[in-house]
């Protein structure tokens, strides 16, 4: 998959661009302020609907104009296909595909396929448990009907459970109807631990695939997942018994939650660890290590994407190289070229100096002020 | 005088200047649910400029409707006599029992047209998270029901929301000792969706696909 044209007007601080990319590496450089991450911004929301940032799409709007636009020309499958979409100040966003409206967001999401990096990805591997698991539920929404189904049951059954808990402590409810509660949490919460599991184990492959060319086979890169439940080492295999783990966790917790009025064990409480040659990455990898374990996870989407529509995804990178060696630089980039189209921001050229006889194609992009230069080499 | 404050928020002062008896009239408006300030005064400023015998159908209407619609004492249907229509119907089936969150859901299956038996109306669903526990509904009154008149089927047709499938499963645990046979209707997708907003056909596939729980 890759991108043939994209323009932008008044999208962020663009009045009007236009960029033609290659179909290997393209560079985005410029100083700060001047537009890479909104370059990118404005190709994962042509991807995702989604922000990169945690924002409005009126927010898309340049300041002082009515209405932004992006114009993208991509090639699927080896069709050349055009989305156009125009997000007003005020109002509903509106979205062409091949010349058709489209309104219905199931159908626009994903259509071009992105794997994107971010600064903020480093969280995966710094960060507190939630992250992780806002990546695995972000993650298995896009695969899976049924988890995105089973998540929103499981967390609206976890809602009312925790508050009748809470009723109970508080002394203004009886206890009546917990095992209809226990009942439905464990019927979604079981789907949602064996969904997470399996595709743990997908991950884990793909993302040691990753970390194994990024580090030229130097770290072993390991994946363990920890549910919510009493016992973590258990991880069965099929639905019904992760029902009869849950099951058996919540009667054990049981005289504790009433006590403290709120649902200790679940899918809510799940987490996994990154390990590195054994050692969790969180505690005890340098910044380096780190950087490359968010990267091997994030990256991990490439081959996942591939076995799935037998297609490369588009790579979006901002601020990549910071924290790594030259030669992590080199072997990233060789992980991500030839095979995919790949749109990198830095600040300086000389980031990329040891790597100019790496990538075959590619093109730089100098950004400044909103305004793009192409400079051919 | 100012007219917009410094949010930008023109209602408050714009209101000071209504009459009071407009003013009470979009106070009482306001509290209607759906209603927010803008369009109490909206529906306000329109109902005083109908004609008077217009403006007073309405007002008796809502007053006779308040005074003469209860509920029906077994079903707890919405009814003007003890017992509603369907219940005092000789022809409807006493051996199926059909239970419902909403009388609205009533309405819903009788437009229908295929559904011949009889209904209970629990006027809401167990929802902890809203304050809504199970003596709150007329669940005890439906266990009272089949304990006294025990019908051959209790049809659980509570929406397919968490909400809906807790009510439906506490019923049947309680129905259970009482060996009545108790099913739950089946809807194919998960439409997470009330009763009421299901269209005729999913309805009427969703009754006669029902299995027991
Ligand atoms: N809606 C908007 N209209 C106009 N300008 C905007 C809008 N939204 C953001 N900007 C501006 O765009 C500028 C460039 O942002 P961007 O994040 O793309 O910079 P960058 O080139 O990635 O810089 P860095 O190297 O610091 O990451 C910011 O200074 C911001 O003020
Ligand atoms: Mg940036
Ligand atoms: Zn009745």
């Amino acid at each position: 998959m890759r991108v043939k044209r994209l323009r932008l007007r008044n999208f962020r601080n663009y009045a009007q661009a236009e960029i033609e990319p290659c179909a290997g590496l393209n560079v985005l450089v410029g100083a700060n302020a001047q537009g890479k991450t909104n370059l990118l911004e404005a190709l994962y929301y042509a991807s995702t609907f989604r922000s990169l940032r945690p924002v409005r799409e009126s927010d898309f709007v340049r300041w002082g104009e009515q209405e932004a636009m992006i114009h993208l020309c991509f090639l699927r499958q080896g069709i050349e296909e055009e989305l156009l979409v125009k997000i007003p100040l005020n109002g509903k966003r509106m979205v062409w595909l091949n010349e058709q409206p489209v309104s219905r967001q199931s159908e626009l999401i994903g259509r071009l396929k992105v794997v994107c990096f971010t600064a903020q990805d480093l969280l995966l591997v710094r960060g507190e448990p939630a992250e992780r698991r806002r990546f695995l539920d972000s993650e298995l929404s896009l695969i899976s009907p049924r988890y995105l189904y089973s998540a929103a049951q499981y967390r609206r059954c976890l809602e009312q459970r925790n508050n009748l808990l809470r009723a109970h402590l508080e002394g203004h409810a009886g206890l009546e109807s917990l095992p209809e509660w226990d009942g439905q949490l464990v019927k979604y919460g079981a789907r949602l631990f064996a969904e997470r599991r399996r595709f743990l184990e997908q991950l884990q492959m793909c993302a040691t695939e990753v970390h194994r060319a990024l580090t030229g086979g130097k770290e072993a890169f390991q994946l363990l997942y920890q549910p919510g439940l009493l016992h973590r080492s258990q991880l069965p295999d099929k639905e019904e018994d992760w029902a009869s783990a849950f099951q058996a966790s919540l009667r054990e917790v049981e005289s504790e939650e009433i006590r403290r009025g709120m649902t200790l064990v679940g899918p809510h409480r799940d987490d996994f660890l990154i390990l590195i040659d054994g050692h969790e990455a969180r505690l005890f990898a340098s910044q380096g290590q780190q950087r490359t374990c968010a990267l091997s996870l994030r990256l991990a989407e490439v081959p996942l994407i591939e076995k799935r529509i037998e297609e490369s995804p588009v790579v979006l990178m901002d601020d990549v190289f910071s924290d790594l060696d030259p030669e992590r630089r080199m072997r990233l980039m060789r992980f991500l070229q030839p095979r995919t189209q790949t749109f990198l921001t830095c600040t300086s050229l000389s980031d990329l100096a040891d790597l100019s006889d790496s990538s075959e194609a590619a093109a730089i992009y100098h950004i400044q002020k909103g305004q793009v230069f192409h400079a051919t080499h | 005088m100012r007219w917009v404050d410094s949010a930008g928020w023109d209602y408050p002062s714009k209101m000071a200047l209504f009459p009071p008896s407009l003013r009470q009239l979009i106070a009482l408006l306001e509290r209607l649910p759906g209603i927010g300030p803008r369009s109490a005064q909206r529906l306000a400023l329109y109902l005083i400029r109908r004609p008077t015998d217009e403006v007073e159908q309405l007002a008796s209407a809502l007053i006779q409707a308040r005074h003469q619609v209860r509920l029906c004492e077994r079903c707890f249907f919405l009814s003007e006599q003890t017992l509603c229509e369907i219940c005092q119907d000789p022809s409807r089936d006493a051996n199926l029992l059909c239970v419902v969150a909403d009388a609205r859901d009533v309405v819903s299956l009788e437009r229908l047209e295929q559904y011949r038996g009889l209904y209970h109306v629990l006027h809401g669903l167990i929802s902890p998270a809203e304050g809504i526990q199970p003596e709150d509904l007329k669940i005890r009154a439906l266990i009272e029901r089949v304990r006294t008149q025990p019908p051959q089927e209790v049809i659980l047709a509570t929406p397919p929301t968490v909400e809906g499938d807790a009510t439906a499963l506490y019923i049947a645990r309680l129905l259970k000792p009482m060996g009545v046979r108790t099913t739950r209707i089946a809807y194919g997708m998960p439409v997470g969706g009330e009763l009421d907003y299901a269209d005729a056909a999913t309805l009427g596939y969703a009754l006669s696909g029902r299995r027991e729980i």
